[in-house]
């Protein structure tokens, strides 16, 4: 019988913890070494949106459901955030669980009906539940605020810790703290049992279920938790931005946070959140430069599923394979 | 004095009690509002005064089913052929509007855009399926589809950089405007004609698919691609060949609805988003169900404008979903492989 | 014995075609029944049925007393069912013992844990250990199934269904395309099975059927043509006209098969 160690494969592989150290002092350390509140922001914005694509990543990459409708439960957690926080209470606990209680209680009956198609059926369902979340936001102006969006959202207070989120280091502080959290319970839940099936339904969804597998309550169960993790950025990004409108949920918001996982590297958890730092300060830059970003950013994401389709994430991999095999010659 | 609509044929009317000058027969107890005969009479199949109104709703609804189904056919073929779904489509109707409105413009012949238009993008299909989608078959159609949605990107901010973002208004050829006269009521010409031309080209299309040669070719690509190799055909070719008519006939949509819808940025995204549906809720790969799904989107559009402003596009989306639940393949669509 | 499986009746058309017409089968308890008929004769899609995979148009299955008819394909496989295939259905993207380890989670009802890392799960990783032992496939636990010989990804196919430690096994088909000395190594993994594992068995190679069978039950156009003892529905004259053309091939002595295995 293979030893402990012998049947340690491909997904169990121990990841080497010096090069995540260095990254999380890094950016520990950042706002000390760049005091810019200009940096400070977009990084806090891009660990927001780095949360957001890992939570696609869980749909795209692991379960292999192509989801165009992801933008619906950033949203209704922000909106939710949003409405709690300027009409009764900003505390963040009770802010923080109705925003994401909200996101997993729309992906419960979201992904149940959407759940039974498949391919482009899926991704046609998905973005037209999003696109009703869309219309509600639009329309309920009573709710929402509608076309001017919900304004006012105050940094929450969070009263124990006595914490004036309103400075914009403590601020990424906070967001670098969910980010963490973020990142171990996904990478939990991606080597646990529940992350193989999710894998095992991408692979072979037949095979799953003449093994035994009900594959449905398996795809419900990535949505819902992809849906509590894109929720939990959402409250995040109702905080960090003030503002909440309804192009927060349109079908671009959706598109977005897509690029950002194939971009970074579908399926690898980490690459999704370069992805979604490569298009964020891509964003920053050109923006400031010219109108055409949607172009270059199309033009940027044509090229890598040409030639990069692993995203960054598999541009890596591929460079370290290559180098470790010079090495050896 | 009112009059009661059914008194014709009312049951409470006696023989003998009939008066010509159509007042209140001295039988009738209720008053016009509360028979229930009377508001089944007022109906728009019995009345022709009300008729008009429905009639000439009914017939916008078609006019935009033609439109969709210009765009849905190709998107139905190409994903029936090569299995993949072209995000970039609304783009082709997009380019097709708004060089309409250039060619318009500079050469003063709709008829001339009519033609050239469609045939230059259908050109520029040629050459996108040759160059970035040919590389990509080997990987499956998620790619493709990956691609085509960087694509729309591009087209759109492309026309938009190009024309600005200014609405746009393109005139009717001078041929076509005025009014046709249909008994109960007076119809836009330029409108029946696009109804006309839909159908027309409907026509055309099945002719072509069901009794030519060309039309048994991708029949039968798309019931199985190796075995139309097999018997020698160029496979590859036939795809561009399909994937650039489809263009074609998105362009073609466009440089159509030109004159009577307006040219604005995301109108390649609405009109996408309807088509995806329409081919959604025909089913997909089939003519049959582009042509039948556009009528109902067409026609679900228009009422639902009328009806409903605020959520015209939530009702489609709901049929759309209802459809799919009931009938996970469409109407008349195939299993996705 | 008991009997554990009842296909009763059943009917199943594509189209105009009429694929199963009224087919009725009953396996007991630890038999052995094989299922023969040339190709098209409707075998796998019996399969698809008895496996859930496929609704019949008519008729019932009935698994261990239970009628499992409405009941989808993972529903049967946690009542004891499990199947091979008879085309290559692996996880080809996973290495061997991944692929083994999804189905014997499943089978430990360990499949929806969240907290620990599936690593951690020694009853889950030594229970695969040793199931790809059993099979001789424990030298490749770490290969991509894609990356397997073709008897190889056979022999997995058979760990994948073993996994779920059925009471009745529907193999399609077993050896197909295989050499004749992997054959002879399957033949004798599958007489090495327990009498508490029912099997259902499609093959094309009679010398197979004979070295494995209790009952063979003979499919043809949709219909049971024969079904009874080997020696029985090898004399049977229906069998013998329709299927076999001339009677050759099952003359081959079971014996032969016997003694080469035995060395």
């Amino acid at each position: 019988m293979p030893s402990r160690d012998e049947w340690r494969v491909t997904s169990d592989r121990r990841r080497r913890i010096g090069p995540g150290l260095a990254t999380i002092a890094a950016l520990v350390i950042f706002p000390f070494v760049s005091p810019s509140i200009y940096f400070q922001n977009v990084l806090t914005e891009v660990l927001i949106f780095g949360i957001f694509a890992m939570s696609l990543d869980l749909l795209i990459g692991y379960t292999g459901l192509f989801s165009f409708g992801h933008a619906a439960f950033f949203g209704v957690a922000a909106y939710t955030a949003g409405i709690v926080a300027t009409r009764f209470s900003d505390n963040m606990l009770l802010t923080l669980a109705a925003g994401v209680l909200a996101a997993g209680l729309l992906a419960l009956p979201l992904g149940a009906l959407s759940i039974r198609s498949v391919g482009i059926y899926f991704l046609m369902l998905t973005l037209a539940f999003s696109q009703m979340v869309y219309a509600a936001a639009y329309k309920w102006t009573w709710l929402t605020g509608g076309p001017n969006g919900l304004a006012g959202v105050p940094r929450p207070v969070l009263g124990i810790l006595g914490l004036d989120l309103a400075s914009v280091s403590t601020f990424y502080y906070a967001t670098l703290t969910f980010f963490l959290a973020s990142y171990v319970v996904l990478r939990r839940i991606v080597a646990s049992p529940l992350g193989h099936s999710f894998v095992g339904v991408r692979e072979n969804e037949s095979r799953m279920r003449a093994i035994g597998y009900n594959t449905w309550l398996v795809k419900l169960a990535a949505f819902v938790i992809a849906g509590l993790f894109a929720g939990l950025a959402g409250v995040l990004f109702s905080y960090f931005n003030g503002f909440i409108s309804p192009s927060d949920v349109y079908w671009t918001t959706s598109g977005l946070v897509m690029v950002m996982v194939i971009i970074g590297g579908a399926g690898t958890l980490l690459g999704p959140v370069l992805g979604a730092g490569l298009v964020l300060i891509l964003q920053n830059i050109v923006s400031s430069q010219t109108d055409r970003w949607p172009l270059i950013m199309g033009a940027t994401f044509i090229l890598f599923v040409l030639v990069a389709r692993r995203g960054i994430a598999g541009i890596f991999h591929d460079t370290l394979a290559l180098a470790r095999r010079s090495a050896r010659v | 004095m009112p009059h009661c609509l059914a008194e014709p044929y009312c049951p409470a009317r006696k023989p003998g009690n009939y008066r010509k000058s159509r007042r209140l027969p001295a039988h009738c107890p209720l008053p016009t509002a509360h028979c229930p005969f009377s508001a089944l009479l007022e109906s728009p199949l019995v009345d022709p005064q009300t008729l008009s109104p429905y009639l000439v709703q009914v017939l916008n609804g078609l006019a935009f089913s033609m439109l969709l189904f210009l765009l849905a056919a190709g998107l139905s073929v190409i994903f029936g052929m090569m299995d993949f779904i072209n995000l970039a489509h609304g783009s082709f109707y997009m380019l097709g509007a708004y060089l309409g409105f250039t060619a318009i413009q500079r050469l003063g012949s709709f008829w001339v855009a009519v033609v050239a238009v469609p045939i230059l993008v259908a050109g520029l299909g040629f050459g996108l399926e040759m160059v970035l989608l040919r590389p990509l078959y080997k990987r499956g159609h998620l790619d493709q589809v990956l691609l085509t949605f960087g694509l729309a990107f591009v087209f759109a901010d492309v026309v938009k950089w190009n024309w600005g973002a200014d609405i746009r208004s393109v005139p009717q050829p001078p041929e076509l405007t005025g009014a046709l006269s249909l008994g109960v009521t007076v119809y836009p010409r330029y409108r029946g004609f696009v109804i006309v031309a839909g159908l027309l080209l409907a026509g055309v299309l099945w002719a072509i698919q069901a009794r030519t040669r060309l039309g048994a070719i991708v029949r039968a690509g798309v019931a199985d691609k190796e075995m139309v190799s097999g018997l020698g055909i160029n496979v590859q070719l036939v795809f561009a060949a399909v994937f650039a008519f489809g263009a074609g006939l998105a362009a073609l949509s466009g440089v159509i609805a030109a004159p009577f819808l307006s040219l604005a940025p995301g109108m390649d995204f609405e009109q996408l988003i309807l088509s995806l549906i329409v081919v959604v809720v025909g089913g997909l790969g089939t003519l049959k169900g582009a042509f039948w799904g556009a009528i109902v989107v067409g026609l679900a559009d228009t009422f639902g404008k009328i009806w409903a402003p605020d959520f015209s596009l939530l009702v489609i989306f709901a049929i759309m979903a209802v459809v799919l639940l009931l009938r996970p393949n469409g109407l008349f669509g195939r299993a996705l492989a | 014995m008991d009997e554990l499986l009842r296909v009763e009746n059943i009917h199943r058309r594509f189209g105009g075609l009429r694929v199963l017409n009224g087919v009725n089968l009953s396996v007991a308890e630890g038999e052995r029944l094989a299922i023969i008929g040339p190709n098209g004769a409707g075998k796998t899609t019996l399969f698809n049925i008895i496996g859930g995979e496929l609704a019949p148009g008519l008729g019932r299955i009935i698994l261990g007393g239970e009628d499992v008819t409405r009941r989808p394909a993972h529903e049967r496989v946690s009542r004891g069912l499990a199947r091979t295939f008879q085309t290559n259905n692996l996880f080809l993207g996973l290495s061997v013992f991944e692929n083994v380890r999804l189905a014997v989670q499943r089978r430990q009802g360990a499949a929806f844990r969240v907290l620990q890392p599936a690593s951690a799960l020694t009853e889950v990783s030594s229970e695969t250990a040793g199931l790809l032992a059993r099979l001789g496939l424990q030298e490749r636990h770490l290969a991509l199934a894609r990356d397997l010989s073709y008897g190889e990804q056979r022999q997995l196919e058979v760990a994948l269904a073993l996994a779920g430690r059925p009471r009745l096994l529907l193999l399609d088909e077993p050896t197909a395309g295989m050499s004749p000395a992997e054959t002879a190594s399957m033949v004798e993994l599958i007489r090495s099975f327990p009498r508490d594992v029912t099997l259902l068995i499609i093959e094309h190679d009679m010398d197979v059927v004979f070295a494995i069978a209790d009952r063979i039950a003979v499919l043809h156009y949709g219909e049971v043509l024969a079904d009874g003892r080997p020696d029985e529905v090898r004399n049977d004259p229906n069998v013998l006209a329709v299927y076999l053309g001339t009677s050759s091939a099952f003359n081959v002595q079971r014996s032969t098969l016997i003694s080469n295995i035995q060395g």
